[in-house]
């Protein structure tokens, strides 16, 4: 399965059915989308920059399979 | 009152254009051809509009439509090239690999939408209220605003007031695969100022046949339709107020497996569709042409899910979505000659649409039951305004088009989304010799996000839907280049296009049976229509004989990450290509007119699907190409009352076994169908 990584900018959190997600958006504005339970981050601001790794899912594409935080937002600093 | 200009001529299920002056000139084109060459005026508020020449568009007439011989009007539409269709029981219309909201569907001026996102399946239309069928691209195509990336469908009924005193057509037909029966008569009076037309039409099937006879449960339908048409010519010869009504109900089940599920039979009661339009036009005395449509179009469909348990073949579950849809809309138009050169045309146009679904279920393994499970309203709001120009002058012709647009979506009065957006095109034809027509295009198109891709929660056959308040309007850039032209037996077309999308809005899976949608950066669509018409002798001597050649060919990838040159990857759901050729022989006597014709479709195979799993109800499955044999026979006795038409058509004929794309089920095998049509 190929995998690739793509830098991701954190957007906002979002929650559906009980769900909660991360909304993240790449340099081509594309959304990023993974479920919030899968991860433990305590620091995640708007404009956070992560380093994601990828792979082809479904109709859309994309799939995050793991995320590490690269810069942190001026906020959050 | 204002003159009628020069018109580009369209023809029928080939896809060619040539001017009407030249089309009668051509001596060896038959009177058929002829005829349907002046059918050539763009449809505007369920008008004709007969000014502003258009390019890239083709059309069916009347003949073509009872050609095909389907009471499913979706059978009617799949004659036009770069249309596909899916499967038989359960598709969407697909145009160029586009559907949904990605085209625009208009009726008599009204658009119409469907019940959910895959689009407007056609069920409610009878194809004998249709007097022809018209597909545009291009810059003529901005001037109906969302959706027109993929083409504008305008399916029109005709008025003319030419014809007086009482008339009217009957129509029975028998099909031996489902014991399909329809009856459909048509009655119509008009004197010199006022017209009456009254429709009807009751279809019943039974469960329809795969190849070798294999039953198909649940796949029955009924339609039911009634229409009518008042219309009044006032003194100055030139206004004309219109209203027209359409009603249909009718019940349409999905057969068993559709979904790859053999327990889950699926009903869809269509309760009623109503329609109604009320459209006015009048030439004014500085020349201008006005026109206008108010319209209306409610409909309630429920789709029922029973499942049965898988042991005792029991009933365990019965899930009922009832969804309303209430739409209306008004559009004004003005178009004028400014000069010998140049002729305008503005307009503006606005529309609303609800939608409401509740869902009730009913446990019978745990006896349990709940009714209204949840509520949802969402509103779609989208207005526009227009203006077109069209310049001619020698071998050259220019059309120019722009468009803005402001929309908005409301969820439960709590969640709304507002849009805008600009579009326009360019049209350059260019008429080096009558064997050689040079047509370029380009143009931008758009679509707003409906409700359940933005703010709305849809609940769907496969899952539960929820809207991305973050995305964006989708915007497209078709580029077509069309070659046609004729020589003496042999008219041609060919139609390179492509589209070039931004911020494309995809499904994406959240989770199991829970979806939103995102935008993809860029996409591109492209492919080629061509087609030929060959023919020679003459149909009162020896015979006419004439064979017309159709393809269709449609690629689509995501270029996020390459570029719109870069390689990509397949998008989804772009449907394999399609040849069709149609060998006819006519022949006229005095009193009988028979003509009989063999039909070849090849369907390429389905095997560029996206990498990994595609989360849709079709187009997920890799398919074989195929092949099929139609054929027929049509008995004209013109003499006879205002004429009678038997006809006997033979869908399938080798009763072949396929997989259609997109379908899990195979195709509906061997069907003979007679027609029998009087005119009085």
């Amino acid at each position: 399965m190929e995998e690739y990584t793509e830098e991701l900018i954190f957007f906002k959190e979002g929650s559906f059915d009980d769900t909660s997600f991360y909304i993240f958006r790449n340099e081509a504005g594309e959304f990023r989308i993974t479920e919030a339970a899968n991860y433990s981050f305590s620091n995640l601001q708007s404009g956070t920059v992560l380093q994601a790794r990828m792979r082809k899912k479904g109709c859309a594409g994309r799939e995050i399979t793991a995320l590490i935080i690269k810069k942190c937002s001026k906020s959050s600093l | 009152m204002i003159k009628q200009y020069k018109i580009l001529s369209l023809s029928l299920m080939i896809c060619f254009q040539v001017p009407a002056q030249q089309a009668d000139s051509l001596k060896n084109i038959s009177k058929h051809i002829s005829k349907e060459m002046k059918l050539n005026e763009v449809s505007v508020n369920g008008f004709r509009q007969v000014k502003l020449t258009t390019k890239n568009a083709v059309l069916l007439t009347s003949e073509d439509i009872s050609a095909v011989g389907s009471e499913n009007f979706i059978n009617v539409v799949d004659q036009l090239p770069g249309i596909m269709k899916v499967q038989e029981t359960t598709f969407p219309l697909i145009i160029r690999g586009m559907y949904g909201s990605r085209i625009h569907i208009e009726k008599n001026g009204m658009i119409k939408t469907g019940i959910d996102q895959s689009g407007y399946a056609l069920e409610d239309i009878n194809p004998n209220d249709v007097s022809d069928v018209q597909l545009l691209h291009g810059a003529r195509s901005i001037a109906y605003g969302s959706g027109s990336i993929g083409g504008v469908l305008l399916i029109n009924e005709k008025l003319s007031f030419k014809e007086t005193g009482m008339s009217g057509n009957a129509k029975l037909s028998y099909g031996t695969n489902n014991n399909e029966r329809s009856a459909d008569a048509r009655l119509r009076y008009a004197n010199s100022a006022n017209l009456f037309l009254v429709n009807g039409r009751y279809t019943l099937a039974d469960n329809f046949h795969y190849p070798q006879n294999a039953l198909a449960l649940n796949s029955s339908y009924t339609y039911k339709n009634i229409s009518s048409k008042f219309a009044h010519l006032f003194q100055d010869k030139s206004t004309v107020l219109e209203w027209d009504n359409n009603y249909y109900s009718g019940d349409r089940e999905k057969p068993v497996g559709f979904q790859n599920n053999p327990y889950d039979y699926r009903t869809f009661f269509d309760r009623y569709n109503v329609e109604s339009s009320l459209k006015f036009r009048t030439n004014l005395s500085n020349g201008i042409n006005l026109s206008s449509n108010l319209w209306y179009n409610g409909l309630n469909t429920d789709q029922r899910q029973d499942q049965l348990n898988a042991g005792t073949k029991a009933l365990a579950f019965r899930d009922t979505r009832y969804s309303f849809k209430n739409t209306g809309g008004f559009k004004l138009n003005a178009s004028k000659k400014i000069s010998s050169e140049w002729v305008g045309e503005a307009g503006a146009d606005g529309y609303v649409d609800y939608l409401r679904q509740d869902q009730g279920t009913e446990d019978y393994k745990h006896n349990t039951s709940s009714l209204y499970k949840y509520y949802s309203m969402q509103r779609q709001r989208i207005s526009g305004v227009y203006a077109l120009a069209e310049y001619e002058k020698g071998k050259n012709q220019m059309g120019f088009s722009l468009r803005g647009d402001v929309g908005d979506l409301q969820k439960d009065s709590t969640h709304t989304k507002t849009y805008y957006n600009m579009t326009g095109g360019v049209d350059w034809s260019w008429k080096y010799r009558r064997w050689l027509q040079n047509d370029l295009s380009v143009s931008r198109h758009f679509r707003f996000p409906i409700p359940m891709e933005a703010v709305g929660v849809f609940y769907g056959g496969r899952g539960t839907f929820v809207g991305n308040p973050d995305i964006e309007p989708e915007t497209a850039y078709n580029v077509e280049w069309v070659l046609k032209g004729e020589i003496p037996h042999l008219i041609y077309t060919a139609n390179a296009w492509s589209s070039f999308f931004f911020n494309r809005i995809s499904e994406y899976e959240l989770f199991t049976n829970k979806y939103t949608y995102v935008n993809i950066a860029k996409a591109r669509v492209y492919g080629f229509d061509g087609s030929l018409l060959a023919f020679t002798g003459d149909k009162k001597q020896v015979g006419k004989l004439e064979l017309t050649v159709n393809a269709s060919y449609a690629y689509g990838d995501d270029v996020s990450a390459d570029g719109f040159l870069g390689k990509g990857t397949p998008l989804e759901g772009i449907p394999p290509g399609r040849i069709r050729s149609k060998l006819q022989y006519f022949k006229s006597w005095k009193y009988v007119e028979p003509s009989v014709f063999v039909v070849f479709s090849y369907i390429a195979s389905y095997d560029r699907l996206p990498e990994y799993a595609v989360t849709k109800s079709w187009g997920q499955n890799a398919r074989n190409a195929y092949a099929l044999w139609d054929a027929g026979v049509n008995i004209h006795l013109p003499k006879a009352l205002k004429g009678i038409t038997t006809s006997l058509l033979v869908n399938n004929a080798f009763d072949t076994s396929y997989l259609p794309y997109g379908g899990y089920l195979k195709g509906i095998g061997r069907n003979v169908k007679l027609t029998v049509n009087a005119r009085f």
